[in-house]
């Protein structure tokens, strides 16, 4: 039975999100969704199945500090496939105050959730006009560009060719890696919003056309949320390399919000690909290395107060 | 995909996920669907009566005490159905689903969730109990005073006539889903999100984790005796022992049927005989009795098993599919 994608909305209040919900709505696709939100209020939706919920989170007994999950989503994915008209997609809408982490972790610690969903992206609306004022005031508002897959920059109209640069700059520093969509009034393709397959391993690179140039951004800002990025030329102990993650990510999983790479492992020709949401990792090998490709190593952090100096010996330690 | 081989008795594919199956005190099978019909079947009948009852899926199923049926839906609504009268909607709530419906034949009460409130119904009066997150599981004390509700955290109990009450806290720490009252009335089980029960002795609100599973809990039920409780959630069915004062604790589970690759989905308890049945994730239906190792399979590749129940007099075996499948089965 295929897996039905999920795409996870997030965005600080007044960002756009409801208006973007209302276009992938109300537009005509001939897609059947599902769409599950805290108090959307009234609207009339013929084919769409509008779910109504309270954000329950709670905290997994399993050991991991950081793991807390969606209670109510675990519920509502259950029960949506017990119905017998399936679903081209679902939505996820979380609300303007959400640290996105549970909702996605709930994908990754549940196994009816996992047999039944995949998830596609976390998707984050960002208000060009107001979001550096938010990112003053708020620690939300990073959090939720830290971890966005991708970023719909809206109300660019309301904003300078000189000021959307800027949010840009602000923008690339806490993320790298997500590609950003400018919108007005949340206008964009369905299709560039869903189908990202953004936490498929076999999709990693092809997905951030800027992962391979992927850097380290300065770090004259005002957040703590940063990125860090980490290549080496020569082959890793695959071992090693390994356990460094795993120790990595049990002991600062809680500040690294997604990390995710390619590596070139010492004696093997498929490369491995992994990617991890706070402490939980997913990794495997996973193609064959092409005869013409350039063979390399490169992990992207994107977090809270990273030490850089720490993690680039850590992981120049692994060079086989 | 190869076709679900039936021992013997009748089939259907109903073309909705089979989401739950029981039987009335006459004998009258039903299946809930995904698709929101009830289909309802006599011993005498020849064919599954279609009833059309909810606009979304069933999501909860009991057999009503007074004969026929409860259900209660993703529309929000619960609706008693029964041979004699047409479908009649005792209760909705807007916006919410019910994810839960039980009954209490001895106090003449019905009971259902919606969000983080259970409802007793007792006749056209409705008393609602709201909980500090979603009411994910309810049942009855075997007498019928009490309801208990399972929800994050822990379990809280009522007393069903009371009014303006505070419940008794049972506290762990976790996601717990589905609730269970031991027939004794001396214990409270719940399962929870990690692969485990949890229980509590009445008495003295004495911890007991029972815990070992490879996967989530979904399913349970009593032996006929009321003295093992036996479980889903591995490859072969997890029973624990309710006798003495620890019940389960400091014993090892005992261990039934056939060693599956794929997890045992839903078991059910035969009425009459130390007998359970387990239906798995690969499509496999066995009986087996307690204490007499080896199994006897009813189907065989039927898909994933989402329903079993037996009929009151032990004779058949209803079960049911998340493809839609559904079969009566000879005992």
């Amino acid at each position: 039975m295929s897996q039905v994608p999920v795409t996870v909305l997030t965005g600080y209040l007044g960002a756009g999100k409801t208006t973007l919900l209302n276009r992938i709505l109300t537009e005509q696709h001939g897609k059947r969704f599902a769409v599950i939100v805290n108090e959307f209020g009234e609207i009339g939706i013929d084919n769409d199945l509008i779910v109504d919920t309270d954000e329950e989170i709670f905290e997994m007994n399993n050991g991991c500090i950081c793991c807390t999950v969606r209670g109510d989503l675990i519920r509502i994915l259950g029960g949506l496939m017990k119905r017998k008209d399936k679903f081209d997609a679902i939505l996820i809408e979380t609300t303007g105050l959400a640290d996105p982490s549970p909702v996605v972790q709930t994908f990754f610690v549940d196994d009816d959730v996992k047999e039944k969903t995949k998830l596609d992206s976390v998707t984050t609306v960002v208000d060009a006009k107001n979001v550096l004022a938010r990112l003053q005031d708020t620690n939300e508002a990073a959090e939720q560009i830290a971890f966005a897959d991708q970023i719909i920059l809206n109300k660019t109209d309301l904003v300078s060719a000189d000021e959307l640069a800027k949010v840009e700059r602000r923008i690339r520093e806490l993320n790298p890696l997500a590609p950003i969509h400018r919108t007005q009034r949340c206008a964009i393709d369905l299709d560039k919003v869903l189908g990202r397959h953004a936490f498929d391993l076999s999709r990693i690179l092809d997905l951030d056309p800027d992962f391979l140039s992927a850097d380290a951004h300065d770090h004259e800002h005002n957040s703590d949320i940063s990125s860090v990025s980490l290549t080496a030329s020569k082959p890793l102990d695959g071992d090693k390399v390994t356990a460094w993650l795993r120790n990595l990510l049990a002991e600062k999983g809680q500040s690294i919000l997604r990390s995710k790479g390619i590596l070139d492992i010492k004696n093997r020709e498929e490369r491995m690909a992994f990617q991890a949401v706070h402490m939980v990792m997913e990794g495997d090998f996973q193609r064959r290395w092409k005869d013409d490709e350039k063979r390399f190593s490169r992990i992207v952090f994107i977090g809270r107060d990273l030490d850089e100096p720490e993690l680039q010996r850590g992981f120049a330690a692994c060079v086989a | 995909m190869s076709e679900p081989r039936l021992r013997d008795g009748r089939s259907w594919n109903f073309n909705a996920p089979v989401v739950a199956c029981t039987f009335d005190g006459e004998g009258v099978a039903a299946f809930a669907l995904g698709d929101g019909t009830l289909r309802t079947i006599s011993p005498s009948a020849h064919a599954p009566q279609t009833n059309e009852l909810h606009k979304g899926a069933i999501l909860s199923l009991a057999a009503h005490h007074t004969g026929g049926f409860l259900t209660g839906g993703d529309d929000g609504r619960v609706v008693h159905t029964s041979q004699t009268e047409p479908p009649r909607e005792i209760a909705s709530v807007k916006g919410r689903w019910i994810e839960n419906v039980t009954t209490s034949a001895e106090t003449d009460l019905v009971a259902y969730t919606a969000s983080k409130t259970a409802t007793i119904l007792h006749g056209s009066q409705a008393t609602t109990l709201t909980h500090p997150s979603t009411a994910a599981g309810v049942c009855f004390d075997p007498k019928g005073r009490r309801i208990a509700v399972a929800h994050y955290d822990g379990a809280s109990l009522w007393w069903v006539k009371a009014t303006d009450q505070q419940p008794k806290m049972l506290q762990w720490k976790g996601s717990h889903l589905g609730v269970t009252w031991s027939p004794d009335g001396r214990f409270l089980v719940t399962t929870m999100q990690e692969n485990a029960l949890h229980g509590w002795r009445l008495d003295d609100a004495a911890d007991m984790r029972m815990s070992g599973y490879p996967s989530k809990v979904k399913s349970f039920a009593w032996d006929r005796r009321g003295k093992m409780l036996f479980t889903s959630g591995s490859t072969r069915v997890i029973g624990w022992s309710f006798t003495g004062r620890n019940g389960p604790m400091g014993r090892e589970p005992m261990e039934m049927g056939p060693e599956r690759e794929d997890f045992v989905q839903v078991v059910a308890t035969h009425p009459k005989a130390d007998m359970i049945a387990a239906g798995t994730a690969d499509g496999a239906v066995w009986l087996e009795s307690i204490g007499d190792p080896g199994a006897e399979f009813l189907l065989l590749d039927g898909g994933k098993i989402t329903a079993l129940a037996f009929s009151p007099d032990g004779s058949h075996l209803a079960l049911g599919t998340e493809d839609g499948y559904a079969a009566l089965a000879p005992v």
